[in-house]
C-alpha cells in the first residue's frame, strides 16, 4: 500500500462555490430593502435570510465533511459528493500541468484554486479543487517538484511592457464586461445596475465629448468604448504580469507571477504536446514573438510562457532543450489558389463597400461608421494574402511537424512535439486536380490546426512518430 | 496488418438511423409550410439513401503496428492517420438490427480525436480491437 503523504478536507471556500446561488437569494431582498430604506422589509428579509443561511450552513457542513483528498507517492485521490459519491484518482505520471491560482477573494480566505490537467485529452482530463494555501503548495511540490529556482525569463521595464501589451486580450475583456453587467443586473436588480451604469458611463461620456471635437458622433462613441476596454485589458494584463518569472528545473517548467491575482503554472516538460508562436498585430508592431506551451488537456492559457525577439531563439532552446523554433519552409506556391485565402475578406470588403456606396447616396451620416468594417475587411484581405504566401507544413528529418497558418489577423506557428496527434487530409475535386489538400492536425488539448492548400505528397510523407 | 471495409448491410442500417433526425425535425422546423417541409424531407431522404451510402461504401482502412489509416469519399475525399499505440480506448456499439446483420459501430478514442467506424463487420472489428488492444 502506498504511503499517504498528505490528506484532508477541501477549503471551506468549496462550500461557498456550491451554495453561492443560495447566498444570492439571501442578498437580493436585503440589498433592495436597504436601498429603499424600508426597515420593516429589512427585518423581514433578515429573518428569512437567517433561516435560509442556517439550512445552507447545515447542507454545506455535511458536504464539506464528506469531501476530501489524499495524496500518496503515486496519485492524488479526490472524494466529492454527498448522496452520489465520486472518487477520482489522478496518477502522478499522468499529470501534465498544475495550476495554482490565488485571486483576491481567495487570498482573503487563505485558499488556493488548484487545477490539475492530465496528459489525456478525453475522459476526465482535468480536476479543480480548493485547498488551503500551504496544502496546495505541498501537493504541487509532490506532483511536479521544482528543485532549483534558476530564472530563464524575468522581464523588466520595457520587456515587461511588451509582455503586458502582448498578453492584453481586448475580446476577452469585452466579453467579461458584458457578462459582469448581466450578472450585476441579475444580482442587484435593474435599479442598482442602472445607477452603476450611469456612474461608469458618465465618466466615459466626458471622453466621448472630447473625441467628438475631431470625430463624427458614432465614431467618437466607438473609439471611447474601445479605448475604455483596451485600458481595462492593459490594466488587468499589467497586474497579471507583475513579477512574472519562468524557471526550468529538471523536467518541470515553472511560470509564475501576478499582483493581486497570483498565478503559478507547473508544466511537465515530457508532456508538452505543442509549442505555439502567435503573431498578433500587437506582437508584430512590437517585433516580439510570444510563445505558448500546450501539454495534455492544457491549451496554453491566456498568457505566453515567454516573449522573445527574432534572433534570440536561444531563450526558447534554454526552455526546451533540443528544440529549435525554426519557422517551417514556405510551401510551393504554384497551383495554390488565391480564392481559398481571400474569399472571406473579399466578400466582407465587397459587402461593406456596396453599403458605403449606398450610404453616400442616401445616408451620408453613416458613411464614416461604415469605414471601420471596411478597413477591417481590407485587413483580412491583406492577412489572406500573407497566408497564401506563408501557410504550409514541413518536417525536418527526425524532427517535429511544423505548421504555419493564419486565423483572422494572427499568424500562428505550431511545432507538434508529441506523436499523440491525428492527421486528416481533405480534398475537393478542385484541390485534387492540382494535387493539394487541406491538412488538419488534432492535438490532445483539443487544438485543431488547419493548414490550407498543402501539397498532397508533402502531407502524406509527414511522420507522426517522433 | 488488418484491412477493413464497411459491410453493405451495416451501412444500410446506419443510413436508416440517419433518417430519424430529419423525420423528427421536419414537423418542428416547417410546421408553417408543408411544401417546404416536403422539400426538406425529399432532400433528407436523398442525402440518407443516396449520398451517405456512397460515402460509407467508399470507406476503407488499414491498421498495423505503426499506424491506423482510414480513407473515405468519392468526390470529397478524406484520409486520416493516427498512431496505433496512441489509441487509448476501443468501444463497440451494437443494436438489434446491427446484430442481425453481423455488424457493429466501432469507436477508436485517442487523446485528441474520435474515429467512428459505423457498420463494420464483427470479424473485422474483432481483429482491429485485438491489434489495437495489443494482443
Amino acid at each position: 500500500m502506498e504511503r499517504t503523504r498528505l490528506q484532508g478536507h477541501f477549503h471551506f471556500v468549496y462550500i461557498i462555490k456550491i451554495i453561492q446561488k443560495g447566498i444570492v437569494l439571501c442578498l437580493v431582498p436585503l440589498v433592495q430593502a436597504l436601498l429603499d430604506f424600508d426597515l420593516e422589509s429589512l427585518y423581514r428579509a433578515l429573518g428569512q435570510d437567517a433561516a435560509i443561511l442556517a439550512a445552507l450552513a447545515l447542507a454545506g457542513g455535511l458536504l464539506w465533511g464528506r469531501t476530501g483528498y489524499r495524496l500518496t507517492d503515486g496519485a492524488l485521490a479526490l472524494e466529492r459528493g454527498l448522496l452520489v459519491r465520486r472518487r477520482s484518482c489522478l496518477l502522478r505520471s499522468e499529470v501534465a500541468v498544475l495550476e495554482q491560482a490565488r485571486p483576491p477573494w481567495l487570498r482573503l480566505t487563505g485558499a488556493t484554486r488548484l487545477t490539475v490537467y492530465l496528459a489525456r485529452g478525453r475522459g476526465q482530463s482535468r480536476a479543480t479543487v480548493y485547498l488551503p494555501r500551504r496544502q496546495a503548495a505541498a501537493v504541487a511540490e509532490v506532483l511536479l517538484p521544482v528543485r532549483s529556482d534558476a530564472v530563464l525569463f524575468a522581464p523588466t521595464r520595457a520587456e515587461r511592457m511588451r509582455l503586458t501589451m502582448v498578453s492584453a486580450n481586448l475580446a476577452a475583456t469585452g466579453a467579461l464586461v458584458l457578462v459582469s453587467a448581466a450578472q450585476t443586473r441579475k444580482l442587484f436588480g435593474q435599479g442598482l445596475e442602472q445607477r452603476l451604469s450611469e456612474l461608469t458611463l458618465g465618466q466615459l461620456a466626458q471622453v466621448e465629448r472630447l473625441l467628438e471635437l475631431v470625430l463624427p458622433a458614432g465614431l467618437a462613441w466607438l473609439a471611447t468604448m474601445i479605448f475604455a476596454l483596451w485600458g481595462l485589458a492593459l490594466f488587468w494584463s499589467l497586474l497579471s504580469t507583475a513579477g512574472f518569472r519562468v524557471c526550468r528545473s529538471g523536467g518541470v517548467i515553472l511560470a509564475k507571477g501576478g499582483w493581486g491575482n497570483h498565478l503559478e503554472r507547473r508544466i511537465a516538460a515530457g508532456a508538452i504536446s505543442c509549442c505555439e508562436v502567435r503573431l498578433t498585430p500587437t506582437a508584430r508592431l512590437l517585433r516580439r514573438r510570444p510563445v505558448y506551451l500546450s501539454a495534455g488537456s492544457y491549451r496554453g492559457g491566456d498568457m505566453p510562457v515567454l516573449v522573445y525577439k527574432p534572433g534570440d531563439e536561444a531563450l526558447v532552446q534554454a526552455l526546451l532543450p533540443g528544440f529549435s523554433p525554426d519557422p517551417p519552409a514556405p510551401g510551393i506556391l504554384a497551383g495554390r489558389g488565391l480564392g481559398l485565402f481571400l474569399w472571406k475578406g473579399a466578400a466582407g470588403f465587397g459587402f461593406f463597400a456596396a453599403l458605403m456606396g449606398v450610404s453616400l447616396w442616401r445616408l451620408p451620416q453613416a458613411t464614416p461608421l461604415l469605414a471601420i468594417p471596411l478597413l477591417l475587411c481590407l485587413g483580412l484581405v491583406l492577412a489572406g494574402l500573407e497566408a497564401w504566401a506563408t501557410e504550409g507544413v514541413s518536417q525536418a528529418p527526425g524532427g517535429p511537424i511544423a505548421a504555419q497558418y493564419t486565423r483572422c489577423f494572427t499568424r500562428r506557428i505550431v511545432w507538434v512535439l508529441t506523436g499523440d496527434v491525428s492527421l486528416t487530409c481533405r480534398q475537393t475535386p478542385f484541390s485534387e486536380s492540382v494535387g493539394r489538400c487541406s491538412l488538419e492536425l488534432q492535438l490532445p488539448c483539443r487544438l485543431r490546426v488547419r493548414v490550407r492548400a498543402v501539397k498532397q505528397w508533402e502531407a502524406s510523407r509527414l511522420k507522426l512518430a517522433l | 496488418m488488418v484491412s477493413f471495409q464497411l459491410r453493405r448491410a451495416g451501412v444500410w442500417v446506419v443510413c436508416l438511423w440517419a433518417l430519424v433526425p430529419g423525420a423528427v425535425l421536419a414537423p418542428f422546423l416547417f410546421w408553417q409550410s408543408p411544401l417546404l417541409g416536403g422539400l426538406f424531407c425529399l432532400f433528407w431522404l436523398a442525402a440518407c439513401l443516396w449520398a451517405l451510402p456512397r460515402r460509407l461504401f467508399s470507406l476503407c482502412g488499414t491498421a498495423n503496428l505503426g499506424e491506423v489509416r482510414i480513407t473515405a469519399g468519392v468526390l470529397f475525399k478524406s484520409s486520416r492517420r493516427l498512431l496505433t499505440h496512441r489509441v487509448s480506448a476501443v468501444s463497440r456499439l451494437t443494436s438489434p438490427l446491427l446484430r442481425l446483420c453481423g455488424c457493429c459501430v466501432l469507436v477508436l478514442v485517442t487523446s485528441g480525436a474520435l474515429v467512428v467506424l459505423p457498420g463494420l463487420a464483427n470479424e473485422d472489428a474483432d481483429r482491429l480491437a485485438a491489434l489495437l488492444g495489443g494482443d
